[in-house]
Formats: C-alpha cells, structure tokens, sequence
C-alpha cells in the first residue's frame, strides 16, 4: 500500500516537473521566485452555446481574490504567484466547479489536490496543469409549487363545497335504486342526524321548545321517507 | 442507525431554516446597479462608439459612449496596492493594461473582453520609476532601477501579438536623481526635477543621445519658489507654471514648442481621437477653466490656429467637484463640419459623457467607494398628513361646531388628494404594482418598506437613494471638508409630522484641525437653518460622539453629544432644552474613546455636569495591547449592538422547562485587537468583551496563527467573528453566547456596576470560502430569528441562519434528546454553502465591502444594502413573511371559493324550499 502511494507521488513529482514555468527571476537576486499556476475551464457544450460570453463571467480567483486570473479564448488560464499553497477557485455564478489546492514548493515543485477544510492534511490529488470539470448548474431558486388539478380537487375548501353537494344530489339518487336503499335504511339514523347537528346545538342553548322541535322533525323525516 | 437518524434530522433542519427566493421573485424587490470606480484612464477607441477605462478601483472595462452602459468589465485584482498604472489602445484593436504589485502586462480584446495574453514581472526591488509607452509592435517599459554606479535604465519590449519578451538594453543615467518625474513620450524619455531649471531628455534606445534642456531655452522663466511640473499627453509634453502653461512637441533635436498660445487657465489637454488615422496628431483639445463654467477648445496645430466654431462651453452640474482627466474624440460630420466629444472625469468621482450641446451622461463612481449608509423614513403620506394635522395640532378650536368644521375640511382635503392622485395615476386600483416603479411618491408606505438611503461616499459626495427603485433622488458634494474621517447622524426621523426630519454630517475642516457638521434636511437634502448653508463650523476638534435618546422637550430631535480632544462635551444643538435634556441624564451618561494605534480605551462619565458647564471625568482607563518592540498591535475593530435593537426574549427555554437567562449588558463593546509577532511572523487575534460604563472586562479570548480579513459581529448577548486560520489555511467562525445562568440577576434594570458574570459558550466553525463582510439582520421587535449575512469574494451574499453557529451545537456523541427538543443541531464542524441561502442569486457583487441592514415596520422583514464595486438592495425575511400573505397568494381563487359557497348556499336553500313544499303537498 505504501509502496502505491510513493509510486503515485513520484510519477506526480515528474509530470509537475514538465509543467513548472519559472517565469523570470530578477538579476540573480532571487529572493523570491514566481510560478505560473495554469489550468483550463471545461464548460458544458450546450450551455456554452447558450452563453457564448460565459469566459467573460468566469472568475479565477486565488486564495479568494488575492491574485486573479482570466480566461483566454480557449479558456485556459495562467497566473503568477510565488512559492506557496494556494486556493484556486473557479466562479461561475450558473455553474459549479470544485476549488482545489496548489501548493508549489521554493524549488517550483506543483502538487494540486481536493480542498479538504475538515483534515486539512489529507492528501487527495488531483491532475496538474489544473483541469475544472463543469458541477452541478447551482439553483438559487426554491421551486414554486406547480398548480395541479388534484390540489385544486381536494383543497378543503373545494372538499367543503363539493361534499354537500354530493350528499344532496346523490344520495337521494342512489336510494332509489332499491338494494341500496335496503342497506341504507339500516345506515340510516346517522345519515340524518348529519343536516340536524345546528338544531341539536340550538336546543342545546336553546331550551326545551327546540329539543321537542327536533323530535318532532326527525320523526316526520323519517316517516316521509317510508312513505316513499 | 443513531448517525443516519441525525443525518436524517440535519436534513430535516436544513430544509426548514434555509427560505431561498423563488424564480418569480428576481427583481421584484432587489436591484443591483454597476459600478467601474473613479475613472483615471480613458481612450476612445477608433469609432468613438466605445470608451476603454481603467479606474483607481482597478478595473479595466469597456463603456457604450452613447449610453454609459458598461459593456463588459474585469476587476483586475482585490489587493488595495495594486493599481492600473497605464492603458494603451493597441492597433490591432485590443487593449493592453499595465497594473503594479505585482507588476503584470495584461492585453485583452476591446470587442469581446477576453484575454489575449499576458505576462507578470516578478520583482523583488520595485524600480525607482517605471514607465509603459507602446509602440507599433511592441509594448515597452523603461524602468530606472539603482546601481552600484547609480541609477541604469533598463528597456524592456513585449511583442503586443504574443506578449514574448526581450530585455533590449541596460543603460547607464549618470544625470538622474531621486524625486526626478519623467515621461517616455517613446522613444525619449523627459525628466524634470523639481528643483532643477533644465529638462533632460535621452533617447531610451540609444545611451548617448541624452540633451539637457535649460528651461529659459524653452521660453519659461522661473522664479523663486516656483514649480514647474511636467506632463505628457499621448506624444506631446507640457510643462506647467503658476501662469503659464506650454506644450512641446518632443523630435531628437529636443523639445519643439507648438505654437499656439494657451491660456494660463488651461486645466487639461488631450490629443483627440480621430477616426481618419491621417489626422491623428493634427488636433489638440483643452479644458479652460471660465469663471463658472468650462470652455472646450480645439486647436488645429498644423494651422496653428484655434478652431472656433468647433470649440465650444462645457457646464458641469453643481455637484461635479473640479475635472481631473479628459479624454476626447473628433469626428467629421456627413457635412464635414468637425464636432467633439468628451469625457471627463471629476473629483466627485463621477464620469461626464458629452459633446457641444450637452452633457449626454454621467456615472456616478463614488459609489464604489462607500463610507456609511443610513436608511431614513420618508415622510408621511398627505392623506396621513392631513389626519395627523387634525388629530396633532393642539390648537384650541373647541366645542362640538369647531370639531365639525375641522373634521370636514380634512376630510374635503382627503377627497382631494386622492382626486388628484387618482388623476396622476398614482393609485392604481387593479393590483399592487410590481416595486420598481419609477414615478411613486416619496411617501411612506405601509409596511415601511420604502425609505429613503443616504450615502456618504469617500470624496464627500452624499446621495439619496429610492430603495424601490435605486434611482438618486439628490446627491450633494460637501464643500471644504476633510474626507477622511467622516460621520452621519440621524437626528430626526420624518416620523415626527410636522416636525421636519434632519440630518448631521460630523467632518473634519479641510483647512484646519477642528470639526465641521452639515446639517441637511434628508429627503429633500436642503441645508437646514444653522451656520452658513448648513454648515456649522466648530472650535475645537472631535475625538468621539455620540447621539443621545430623543424626548418631546427637544422636539424629538437627538441632542448630538461631542466630546473634544480635551474631553470637554459639547451638545448640537447647542439650544437650552437639549442641554437640559443632557443634565438630566448626566448622572447615567457615560462615554469612551478608543485610540487605535496605541490600543488605550478611556471611559469618561458626564456625572459632574451643570446646566450651566457641561463637563466629563475619566473615569477608567484600559491598555489592550502588548507593549513589547516584538509585536505589532493595534484594534482592528470596536463593535457595540444595533442601537435600534430590541431583545424580545429575555432566556432560552430549556427541554426541563427551566430558562437560561440571557447576558444582556447594553454597556458592552466587543474590542477586536490583531497584531504580529516579529520574530515568527505569526499573527494574532485577541478579543475582549469590555463594560465601557465601569471599563471591566467581562471576557476575553485569543487566538494564535491566525490573518485578517478580521470580521465581528454582535447582537443580543452573542458574537460572532470570523479569521483566516493561518496553521490549517481556512477561513473559521468562531461564536460566544453569553448567558448568566438559570437565575436573572436583575430582571427590571441592568447595572454596569453590579453586573453578574457570565457564563460564556463556545464553539468555531470552518467555513469553507473567503468572507469579505459580515452583519447580523435586524427586525423591528426582535421577534424574528436573527440571520448572518455573509458577503463572500465571489460575490456572493450568504444568509446564514445563527442556529447554525450555536456554540450550544453538542458533538454527536453528547447530544441528548432534550438537546433535540430545544431545537438544537448536532455540532458539523464545516458550515454549509447552500445555494438556495444566496440572497443576491446570480448577481454576484463584485469586492463586497460592507453590508447595511436596517428593519422595516414589517416584523418579518429587513432592508438589505450591500456595497462594494456594485450596489445591492434587497429584502431578507429570515423566520419567513410570516405578517404578510405571500406574494403567490391566490386572491382569485379565495374570492372564487367564497362566491361558489355563497351560490351553493342559496342553491340548496331553494331546492331544500322546493323539496319541502314538495312533501308538505303529497
């Protein structure tokens, strides 16, 4: 396992070797040496079409704008910074790209790898010449809720209003037919008790002309219905 | 199982606290206007149709000149060092910039934006002076860097195709010494030094070719203590007496004198643009300051003549402050009369776009450089005036009869008003108009929504915004006022009909040591009725102030407390009710004053004041900073609460039903110092919770290896601040609660003396970008949950709800069910970036600098204000509009419902009749 892990660094090391640009050191007093951090912007081909100025919107920001950088008309990129480690952050406010971290040793050595905040230490590498791969689109919007018939149907307020209906029209409708009205007959009592509920609570507050009302009505629906 | 029920729960929180915009919503309360910054580099390009700009907030970008319009823009660096240092338009229609710290050659495409190449200078020495001039080919610096035998220049040529590079030579300048201002007019470089009567002229190219000039050959006399000053405009030079101005065509016999005479009034010169490329050194044009005005003047140096019915007058509003750059264009006409057109910028910061005629626009560039903002009131509506003159006015008109009359008359007054408001088409009756309306009133709306910004800008520019609109309603330049200190006051909100609303700018003179205010009316920005034209010049200096609460005695307006540099207060107004109103409260008035620098807080106590002398004694004193010579320490920082904030809940509720009383010291300032430690390099934080009252130091923390940007925020009993952590390289939040346990010390009143200390909880979190402003949300009543808003460098605005920065967050294994009943997460070490929590979306701001919050009448909702290269406005509502029915309520489908049910109603009771009578009949 370890004997991997070497292998990986040192093929690394080569390739960050091939890369390394040491862009000019001043007069021999090299004190401090720059280093060009490159990399391409990869974008999704239909959205580019989309958004032909979309290398005008892209930002590359360093260490969160330290340094910038811009991308060229093949959209790669290049920007110099001294020896260090560095955040670079791809920014497109339509589209996401995963920031990594370069680090470039005194020697101009690049390795880039994942940003990990939580282990700062943990090495996962990425390619270097940097290559941003296109994310997720963000979305900045909570979605409406879409207008459906169902929600409409069984909003309580067109419960509230359909309901009654159903029960006054059609109720009276399925008891003619004479199987169902055998079965209701014996249902019924509650069926009827349902339109009586305010009179109950009236005579409740009312007093006792009301509840002797309410008999008596009850008792005359009841009969209207046999007559029938 | 119990991590995927957390995970789970987390989930379930998220989605509950984060409330994102929906897709309908963009633009219905937000605005974003943007900016270029002070504008110090212009060209038109070749058509005239587009200006190239580079401005002081470095950023290179392409304006319309027909509109102003920004066409595309490209912030070239956030460090405040770097700057642009030079522009050129390259032949081949592209556009090369030069920016220092890092010296860096830039070349982008005028038309598309897009970079083209370009090529950084590492440096470790920054040369003694370094100039850029292009060629037809190439781009070409000449820096003068010291020798062993003095000074040499160095030629450097980048080929403007490919940006290849090729040190042409190093050249020895035996002549040259420091403080010299030179010009590369290419290929000759001009020097003067100040103090010399000759020019030096050497042609970089060739080492031998240097001339010494002496001024009296070049036809200008200088007397004693005289400066002569040199400047370059395209490929001529000028140089610059008290009275005199001449300008010199620059050949490799030395400097030719043009001819034409110019006045000594001449402010700025530009060699035109010309579309024919023939012409293109034939004119010249220059801004002669008149006695109010501006003549443009055009010169046709061939014919040595001034071409009149060309030139013409220039007058700049009364708020553009002096020109400081102009930048023109020459066209012929289809008749082939010549015409111009001009840019100039100002000291305002603002950038005029003109011809002849007119000025066509302007943009107002000082508002990228924001220094404070107030959001006002607006006043009253007329209806509501009318109501309050009724009700308010104490004028005796008694009886039955005189209240009759005076109710009828406003009500006739009503009636009026609404005619006529219903005639200007001001009230629509369909449906509430979508906000951006132009042409509303400034009148104050229901819900408090609509207010009025105030601006106070770095060159002393003020503005007045239309938060519904964005639009400038007045703007106003401060006249002889040092900009770099400078405060705004609200003294009188409009709420107080009839009594007008005002507004103190606090400044320093800039022409002496001692203070000045400006006293304006803000909605109408009139100076009000004190000193000259509002400005009150003071005799003595301000080191603190401080605005004291309002009562009826002095009319409501809040008596501004000055404290000068001999600690003597001093009261504006100065009137005998807010000097009374101020000895009254002297026995509990308390002020500090904080030197940076030295890190020393004094505490002063106004207890000893009369009405006849107001006086102060310092009362304690604190020292902060580590006076060791190894470190470098200063306050970074001195947060106190929102003044306007109010606690609406006193404790936290526990799952055992017992409360957790909050630490509620209104006395208490947070005190963020940051320093450096030589030896290592290593940077350090270190917070004090200080009772400015009684100078005691409730709590302190620090925090080693760690970088600004440094960013506090304080609101209740809790703080919140942010660092760059040096050691793990990520930006952390760090959050203290302060609570004084399960009992309340004093539940009536707090005392600064016998305060109780607190238990302080903590905890930090990473947070996974760079934060470049912070600020809390605030609401009216403090009811609502409190939000941070985060402004991060890519220009994204983030509202984080605090219970994600709770230091009461327990780490997963220590949570307990109760914790879950409170409410509370288990603690995640790394805070999420959601996009749904980016409250300006895709309109990114670019180099957020400050955010501005303020409450509206609306519990829900508070006014949003970010600044930075862009302006942003917009509303946050973070427990939801839970006041207001959302804007996607459906009225028609309510009104639908209720009139089917109402139908429905009737229907049945028919056919109820109809079966009754029915049965009644069988």
């Amino acid at each position: 396992m370890k004997l991997s892990v070497d292998c990986t660094f040192f093929s690394t090391l080569i390739v960050c070797l091939s890369f390394s640009v040491c862009v000019k050191s001043n007069e021999g007093e090299t004190s401090k040496e720059w280093f060009k951090i490159e990399g391409k912007v990869q974008a999704p081909d239909a959205w580019a079409k989309l958004n032909p100025d979309w290398k005008l919107h892209t930002d590359v920001l360093i260490d969160g704008g330290e340094y910038r950088a811009f991308l060229r008309d093949d959209a790669s990129f290049s920007v110099s910074v001294p020896s260090g480690s560095y955040v670079v952050e791809v920014f497109n406010p339509s589209i996401y790209y995963e920031p990594v971290r370069v680090d470039i040793n005194s020697k101009g050595k690049f390795r880039a790898r994942r940003i990990n905040h939580v282990q700062p230490s943990a090495v996962s590498q990425v390619t270097y010449p940097l290559k941003f791969k296109p994310g997720m689109p963000y979305r900045y919007f909570q979605q409406r809720e879409q207008w459906r018939v169902t929600d409409l149907l069984f909003s309580p307020m067109v419960l509230m209003m359909f309901l009654p209906l159903i029960l006054i029209f059609i109720l009276p409708k399925m008891m003619n037919d004479p199987e169902t009205r055998k079965e209701m007959e014996n249902i019924q009592m509650p069926k009827y008790e349902m339109p009586e509920m305010s009179e109950m609570l009236t005579s409740l507050f009312g007093g006792g002309d009301a509840a002797k009302k309410t008999t008596k009505s009850s008792g005359s629906k009841q009969g209207a219905v046999k007559r029938k | 199982m119990k991590i995927f029920s957390y995970s789970l729960c987390i989930v379930f929180i998220l989605i509950q606290t984060i409330n994102g915009l929906y897709e309908d919503q963009i633009g219905k309360f937000d605005w974003r206007q943007q900016y270029i910054g002070k504008v110090k580099h212009a060209i038109f390009d070749s058509t005239g149709k587009k200006i190239v700009v580079g401005t002081e907030e470095n950023t290179l970008a392409l304006l319309h000149a027909g509109t102003g319009k920004i066409e595309w823009r490209h912030l070239l660096g956030s460090n405040t060092k770097s700057k642009i240092t030079s522009l050129f338009l390259l032949s081949n229609g592209k556009v090369a910039s030069i920016s220092n710290i890092p010296t860096i050659v830039r070349v982008f495409d005028v038309s598309s934006g897009i970079l083209q190449w370009e090529a950084a200078v590492a440096k470790d020495i920054q040369p003694v002076l370094c100039k850029w001039a292009v060629s037809k080919r190439d781009i070409i610096s000449v820096e003068i860097n010291p020798s062993r035998s003095g000074y040499d220049l160095v030629l450097t040529e980048y080929s403007s195709i490919g940006g290849t590079e090729n040190v042409a030579s190093t050249t020895e300048l035996p002549w040259f010494t420091l403080g010299t201002n030179c010009q590369l007019v290419f290929p000759h470089l001009v020097c003067l030094h100040p103090q010399e009567d000759a020019v030096n002229i050497v042609d970089v190219r060739n080492s031998d070719s240097h001339q010494r000039i002496e001024l009296q050959h070049l036809g200008i006399t200088v007397g004693a203590d005289q400066l002569v000053t040199l400047g370059v405009t395209k490929n001529f030079v000028s140089l610059r007496t008290t009275g005199t101005f001449s300008l010199y065509k620059i050949t490799d016999e030395g400097l030719q004198r043009t001819s034409a005479e110019w006045p000594s009034e001449t402010v700025l010169v530009s060699v035109p643009t010309v579309k024919d490329a023939e012409a293109q050194d034939q004119y010249m044009a220059a801004l002669i300051k008149r006695e109010k005005n501006y003549a443009v003047k055009i010169y046709d140096l061939e014919a040595n003549q001034v071409l009149e019915d060309v030139s013409g007058d220039m007058k700049l509003p009364d708020h553009a402050g002096e020109p400081d750059l102009l930048s023109t264009f020459l066209m012929r006409k289809p008749n082939g009369e010549l015409s111009y057109r001009y840019a100039i910028s100002t000291t305002d910061d603002s950038l005029h776009y003109g011809s002849k005629k007119e000025v066509y626009w302007t943009r107002e560039e000082a508002l990228t450089s924001i220094v404070q903002v107030e959001m006002v009131d607006l006043p009253v509506s007329s209806i509501e005036a009318s109501i309050e003159e009724e009700f308010g006015s104490d004028q005796a008109l008694g009886g039955i009869l005189g209240h009759t009359i005076k109710r009828l008359s406003s009500q006739f007054r009503q009636l009026l008003i609404v005619t006529q408001q219903l005639l200007a088409g001001q009230i629509s009756l369909v449906r509430r108009e979508a906000v951006g309306n132009n042409n509303k009133a400034l009148e104050r709306d229901r819900f408090g929504l609509h207010k009025l910004i105030l601006i106070l800008t770095r060159p002393g520019k003020l503005f007045a915004m239309d938060t519904l609109s964005g639009r400038i309603v007045w703007q106003r330049l401060l006249k002889n006022v040092n900009i770099d200190k400078v405060r705004l006051y609200v003294q009188r909100t409009s709420i107080h009909y009839p009594l007008e609303p005002q507004c103190t700018i606090l400044a320093k003179s800039s022409t002496s040591n001692q203070a000045v205010l400006f006293v304006f009316h803000p909605i109408t920005g009139e100076p009000a009725q004190f000193g000259s034209e509002g400005y009150v010049n003071l005799d003595y200096s301000v080191q603190q102030a401080l605005l004291l609460p309002q009562n009826e005695e002095t009319e409501y307006m809040k008596p501004l407390l000055l404290l000068d540099e001999s600690a003597a207060p001093h009261v504006f107004p100065p009137t005998e009710s807010a000097i009374n109103h101020v000895v009254k409260m002297s026995n509990n008035l308390f002020m500090f004053v904080a030197d940076t620098k030295s890190c020393v807080l004094r505490g002063y106590s106004l207890a000893k004041s009369t009405a006849d002398h107001l006086a102060s004694a310092a009362v304690w004193q604190l020292q902060l900073c580590s006076s060791s010579d190894s470190v470098e320490e200063e306050i970074v920082s001195i947060v106190s609460r929102h003044p306007e904030e109010k606690v609406f809940s006193q404790g936290r509720v526990l799952a055992d039903r017992s409360v957790l009383y909050k630490y509620l010291n209104p006395n208490m300032v947070v005190v963020a110092t940051a320093g450096t430690n030589h030896p290592h390099h290593r940077g350090y934080l270190n917070l004090y919770l200080i009772d400015v009252v009684s100078g005691a130091v409730v709590f302190s923390t620090s925090h080693r290896r760690v970088q600004p940007p440094y960013h506090v925020v304080y609101a209740e009993n809790w703080i919140i601040y942010a660092y760059y952590n040096e050691k793990y390289r990520r930006t952390e939040l760090s959050s203290l609660e302060l609570f004084e346990g399960q009992t309340q010390s004093n539940s009536t009143a707090f005392s600064s003396f016998s305060a109780p200390q607190p238990l302080v909880d903590r905890q930090a979190y990473i947070y996974p970008s760079h934060i470049t402003a912070m600020k809390d949300t605030v609401s009216e009543q403090g009811m609502t949950a409190k939000h941070i808003l985060l402004g991060l460098s890519n220009g994204w605005i983030q509202e984080m709800p605090r219970a994600f920065l709770d230091p009461r967050r327990p780490v997963v294994a220590a949570a307990t069910p109760e914790m879950r009943e409170e409410g509370i997460m288990p603690y995640l070490p790394e805070l999420p970036i959601p996009a749904e929590a980016i409250i300006n979306y895709n309109q990114t701001i670019s180099n957020i600098k400050s955010i501005y919050v303020t409450p509206s009448s609306l519990e829900s909702t508070a006014l949003v204000f970010a600044c930075g290269l862009d302006i942003f406005f917009t509303h946050v509502t973070p427990s939801r509009t839970f006041d207001v029915l959302n804007d996607d309520f459906e009225y028609g489908f309510i009104a639908l419902v209720l009139t089917g049910l109402t139908l429905a109603s009737f229907i049945t009771k028919r056919l109820a009749g109809k079966k009754s009578l029915r049965q009644a009949w069988k």
